[in-house]
């Protein structure tokens, strides 16, 4: 293969990688701001695990340890 | 795992980590004062023989403050932070308690080497990678033993989520895993040197000429993607919430912004090599990335000031908040800077000019300096139990502070702006109009006026350093730990 094709086929490559990206991040973004809005899931109630991180305080969402291997 | 009715979390690792980052910070301040005013005054450079040149101690300042001072902070704050947001205790696991105070030990053996073995000349050459070849290998060890405590920690949590802060971190242990394993890459000369007289702790890059450039530069500025920013990141996004009593002002755009800089940062280290022999398209790319990172900067930057809103009285009465917001502020400003300087137009004045020291100490002593000590003020009641020694301090200690931090980079903005356009003046004929010396004398008391704003630095880090060791002294004993504001005797 001469170098005019590598140059080709890494600059398409470079094109679509950055496209492909590009979908997944506004898409994730896309789907935080739905998942907010319909009441799937509160992101916002995470801030509470700053401010209320005492040791003995209730998890804001327990993680069931029983579960896990 | 343990009922955690009497358990409370373990703060010793993180006194350790305390100590460290105060010793580090005096040692790499002060050398890097003196070196401020050996450029300014360069007969200072002769007082100690070979060990008081510039170029012996240039190394000791950046090692200090970025490996011994900032990274001591941001372990000290792992400590602190993991532990609290992950709702688990370093009691409750004796190998993890373990781990960590062996991460602790061979860490400040490694630092306390990096200094002798620099003070004696001993580097690779390799900016901010000096440290040779067995220190590098005592760096692998520790910076796993931080891996496993923190994966550790996080495999024994309480909370189901993992708080955004906890994701900064764990990027910062992975991206400089990364990035240190592929820079040092290196051959130890005394195996290789066929009976040639070599000293052991020699080495030679296994890259060389533009490649040793391209992975030097994609290590040197995610050095400062994954030390200076996102573990810094985190600790804002636990320390102001808290010590204000605020939520995130938007815990969605923590996330986004989080990512955002994950793919953009690794991209961004070609605009160290503009105009150099690194082929076209990955200047552009470099400084096409630069730009793109204000989103994310910003972004978080943003999210901090806004989790003040309605509480912008506190920026009056708390020292504390004062130094997070101001932080924050020169996050933004040093973020915006970065990206103008990769332009390659403004890159064509700025590149090896004043401008560009100047940029990184508007970073590293306003956001990084800054949020370090914002930190320990706000852990100090935590840990030891006691109210913060002095307000009054703080307070001075934080004007002198940010005088300092202005006269440091409006000094070497116009230092900076000036060296590039004598630089580049020529007359009608083409010839230079100016040599090297020219601009030399023109720069003096531009010099002396950034080595006078370190030493308002160097001075109130010096008040902080006194502040923490009353505090844990003689500081009034605690009852109870404080929920939000931390307590501060006036």
């Amino acid at each position: 293969m001469d170098q005019e094709t590598l140059m080709t086929i890494a600059g398409y490559g470079k094109f679509f990688l950055l496209l492909f990206i590009f979908i997944m991040f506004y898409g994730y973004a896309f789907s935080i701001y739905r998942r907010q809005r319909s009441g799937e899931r509160d992101y916002e109630k995470y801030s509470e695990l700053v401010l209320n991180d005492s040791l003995d305080a209730v998890p804001l969402e327990k993680r069931d340890n029983s579960k896990e291997k | 795992m343990q009922s955690n009715a009497q358990l409370e979390y373990d703060y010793s690792v993180v006194k350790l980590f305390t100590f460290t980052t105060i010793l580090f910070g005096i040692i790499g301040m002060l050398v890097g004062v003196i070196l401020a005013f050996q450029l300014a005054f360069p007969e200072l450079s002769n007082l100690a023989g070979e060990y008081g040149t510039f170029s012996r101690l240039r190394p000791i300042h950046t090692n200090g403050v970025a490996f011994g001072f900032t990274l001591s902070g941001i372990f000290a704050t792992w400590y602190y932070v993991g532990q609290r947001v992950l709702k688990m205790s370093l009691k409750e696991s004796k190998f993890l308690m373990t781990v960590a105070k062996l991460h602790f030990w061979l860490y400040f053996i490694t630092i306390l080497l990096a200094v002798v073995t620099l003070t004696l000349g001993i580097t690779t050459s390799k900016e901010y990678a000096e440290l040779e070849w067995p220190l590098d290998l005592l760096i692998v060890v520790w910076w796993v033993l931080w891996g496993v405590s923190m994966f550790g920690m996080i495999g024994m949590r309480r909370e189901r989520t993992i708080y955004v802060s906890v994701w900064y971190y764990m990027s910062s242990f992975l991206a400089v895993a990364m990035l240190f394993l592929f820079n040092n890459m290196e051959v130890p000369t005394m195996f290789w040197a066929n009976g040639a007289p070599s000293s052991a702790m020699h080495s030679i890059s296994m890259y060389a000429g533009t490649n040793d450039a391209l992975v030097q530069w994609w290590y040197g500025h995610n050095a400062v993607a994954f030390v200076f920013t996102t573990p810094i990141i985190a600790m804002i996004y636990y320390f102001l919430p808290k010590e204000s009593g605020q939520n995130v002002f938007s815990y969605k755009l923590s996330v986004l912004a989080f990512w955002g800089l994950m793919f953009v940062y690794l991209w961004a280290g070609g605009h160290h090599l503009l105009y150099s022999t690194v082929p076209d398209w990955m200047q552009t790319m470099g400084s096409t990335m630069s730009v793109v990172l204000i989103l994310p900067s910003w972004g978080s930057a943003i999210n901090m000031l806004l989790t003040m809103k309605g509480e912008w009285g506190q920026l009056q009465t708390s020292p504390l908040i004062k130094f997070m917001i101001m932080a924050s502020t020169f996050y933004m400003l040093s973020t915006i800077e970065g990206p103008i300087q990769a332009i390659k137009s403004v890159n064509a004045i700025a590149h090896f000019t004043d401008w560009i020291p100047g940029h990184v100490h508007d970073g590293t002593l306003g956001w990084v300096g800054f949020m370090v000590m914002a930190a320990l003020f706000h852990m100090a009641p935590r840990i030891f139990k006691r109210e913060l020694y002095s307000k009054k301090l703080m307070e001075t200690q934080f004007w002198l502070q940010t005088v300092g931090i202005v006269l440091y980079f409006t000094s070497m903005w116009i230092a900076g702006i000036t060296q590039g356009m004598m630089w580049r003046a020529y007359d009608e004929y083409g010839s230079l109009l100016y040599s090297f010396i020219d601009t030399v004398t023109v720069l003096h008391p531009y010099y002396t006026l950034r080595g006078i704003g370190g030493l308002f630095y160097l001075i109130g880090f010096l008040m902080f350093a006194y502040n923490i060791f009353r505090t844990a002294t003689s500081g009034r004993v605690l009852d109870k730990e404080p929920a939000n504001a931390s307590p501060m005797a006036s």
